[in-house]
């Protein structure tokens, strides 16, 4: 557990484990949280670094404009000071758009790339998504029942919701990992910058071997979104040589419903 | 516009084309005009009876408690007011599980039946998101662009969100429709009867001939919910005693399938009704 200051904000980070370096890029709710059933097994394999990024976790929150770019940037900064040149990225939901959009601005420091659950472009659907879990955030708060309801029904598929990890203490899981980890300031403008990102221009930059892992039952960032959008099939076909993993069953959040088969799959590739 | 008196309030309804007739029943939000784009092709073929239940559009919204019960009782009432003795029911979203439930309570004045985006009892994840719609409602207005981004994003297909229908003015009209058509009690009424529903042991009940209609994309009424609910799939395989039965899976298109694909859509339930009705005449014939 340690801090360090990246581009003027205290970032929290921690490192676990030996090997050659893998970070963790969180979501839009939990932080670093959300790898907290991933970390041991990868910790077994990697030097992993987790980190809160800026807003979120133990990472200072500013008031200020955040944006995927601030997030890739202070990425940067992070290992810059942690003096790591090169490094597999590994980045789920949220963490995915950041992950793309920081390999695509700085390919020389990705080693292999790993997205889960996120998308190049937005389709409307997903606007809309997002449009709603900001609403329901500003009227009831980050702490809410309300917002995790909403959430969980992006997060998780119908199945694992009915299942013995489902039900109301799904939504209560969802509600403890959130309320401590986002503030309503940050979680408003990472709403925004999924609704308005549009890295489909610069994939072509992507040079590092990708993996692109998506449940199969993923209703936010589906394996193909609207034309207008621009899912993780056409990042699959935009980014050369990529690799296409489905979760079958699975939802958005496959590192949950999937932990097992998607860890393996990941050190899998990793390790190649 | 006509109303009728009916269980002490006034309906609205409204009869068009010849034939056989066929009752729209409407679903949770926008009343009777959810059939907007489908009525004028149905009365080429059927005499169309649309109307807004209680508590909806042009009918009379009194402050009670609504539930299935209520709006089915609400619905034999209206046909008897207006003599109908039998009529094909075609019920979405909402209406299909309305439809349901008053075709296992009223089996008799049933001729063909159409579920389309039909849920016999919610999963966990329907009833997540139909408190979502309760807390839009209640928090923002069952006008708001907040609620309608909920809707559309359900009800859609990503493809038709995308397209030259979808997109804000998609949005702006449901909210539109939406707020006219139906205030937040109400609607927290009907999503409250939606988390509760449980017709699954009516469903044997059911004797007319049933077509079950489902979108590929739907996410709000999928063919198949999670192991603690009974979506479409499930209605069709447990319909035992239908006269016969029929599984169509519109391609291409979200729960609101009519508004998605409605060529197939309308295809496929003038098909199956018009044989309904043939069937019934040549069978006369024989008598």
């Amino acid at each position: 557990m340690a801090k360090v200051k990246v581009n003027g904000c205290d970032i929290w980070y921690e490192i676990s484990g030996e090997g050659a370096p893998v970070v963790q890029i969180g979501g839009a709710v939990s932080g670093h949280e959300g790898y907290a059933l991933v970390t041991p097994e990868m910790a077994k394999h990697f030097s992993v670094l987790d980190y809160d990024h800026r807003g979120y976790g133990l990472s200072d929150r500013p008031k200020q404009k955040y944006t995927m770019d601030i997030w890739a940037d202070d990425l940067k900064g992070l290992l810059d000071e942690l003096g790591i040149q090169k490094t597999h990225v590994h980045g789920g939901s949220m963490g995915g758009y950041i992950a793309i959009k920081f390999a695509t601005k700085y390919p020389e420091r990705v080693d292999r790339l790993v997205i889960n659950g996120a998308a190049a472009k937005s389709d409307f659907t997903c606007r809309c998504h997002f449009e709603v879990w900001k609403a329901v955030a500003l009227k009831y708060g980050m702490d809410s029942d309300e917002l995790a309801q909403e959430l969980c029904t992006k997060a998780f598929s119908r199945a694992w919701l009915d299942g013995p990890q489902g039900g109301e203490q799904a939504v209560k899981g969802m509600r403890e990992s959130t309320a401590p980890n986002a503030s309503l300031h940050v979680f408003l403008d990472a709403c925004d910058a999924m609704i308005e990102t549009d890295v489909t221009p610069q994939l072509s930059r992507v040079s590092s071997p990708t993996l692109l892992m998506v449940g199969s039952e993923d209703l936010l960032t589906p394996l193909d979104q609207g034309p207008q959008g621009a899912g993780m099939r056409y990042m699959h076909e935009h980014i050369k040589g990529s690799e296409l993993w489905i979760a079958e069953g699975a939802g958005h959040g496959l590192l949950v419903e999937s932990a097992q088969k998607s860890v393996e799959k990941v050190i899998d590739f990793l390790s190649a | 516009m006509p109303k009728i008196a009916v269980n002490g309030v006034q309906i609205f309804y409204q009869l068009t084309g010849e034939g056989d007739y066929l009752m729209h029943v409407p679903g949770a939000v926008v009343a009777h005009e959810g059939y907007a784009a489908v009525t004028p092709g149905m009365a080429e073929h059927f005499k169309v009876l649309d109307f807004d239940p209680r508590g909806y559009g042009e009918s009379d919204r009194p402050k009670q408690r609504y539930t299935f019960d209520v709006w089915a009782d609400d619905m034999v009432a209206l046909l008897d007011a207006l003599g109908i003795e039998r009529t094909h029911v075609h019920g979405g979203s909402m209406g299909s599980s309305l439809g349901a439930h008053f075709a296992a309570k009223y089996p008799s004045r049933i001729h063909g039946l159409v579920l389309s985006g039909c849920t016999a009892k919610s999963d966990f994840m329907s009833k997540l998101q139909f408190e979502i719609w309760k807390h839009l409602a209640t928090s923002y207005g069952t006008g708001s662009l907040e609620l309608a981004y909920a809707l559309c994003s359900e009800s859609f297909s990503r493809r038709f969100n995308d397209g030259p229908n979808g997109g804000m003015d998609a949005v702006r009209g449901l909210a539109a429709t939406s707020g006219r058509n139906v205030d937040a009690d109400v609607l927290c009424d009907a999503c409250d009867a939606l988390i509760e529903i449980d017709v699954t042991g009516e469903l044997a009940k059911i004797t007319a001939p049933t077509l079950v209609v489902v979108g590929d994309g739907d996410v709000l009424t999928p063919a198949d919910q999670g192991p603690t609910g009974a979506g479409g799939r499930y209605i069709y395989e447990h319909l035992v005693n239908a006269e016969f039965k029929e599984f169509a899976v519109i391609e291409n298109a979200g729960h609101a399938n009519l508004m998605d694909n409605p060529e197939q859509s309308n295809r496929v339930v003038i098909d199956f009704l018009t044989r309904v009705s043939e069937r019934t005449a040549s069978a006369r014939g024989r008598a």
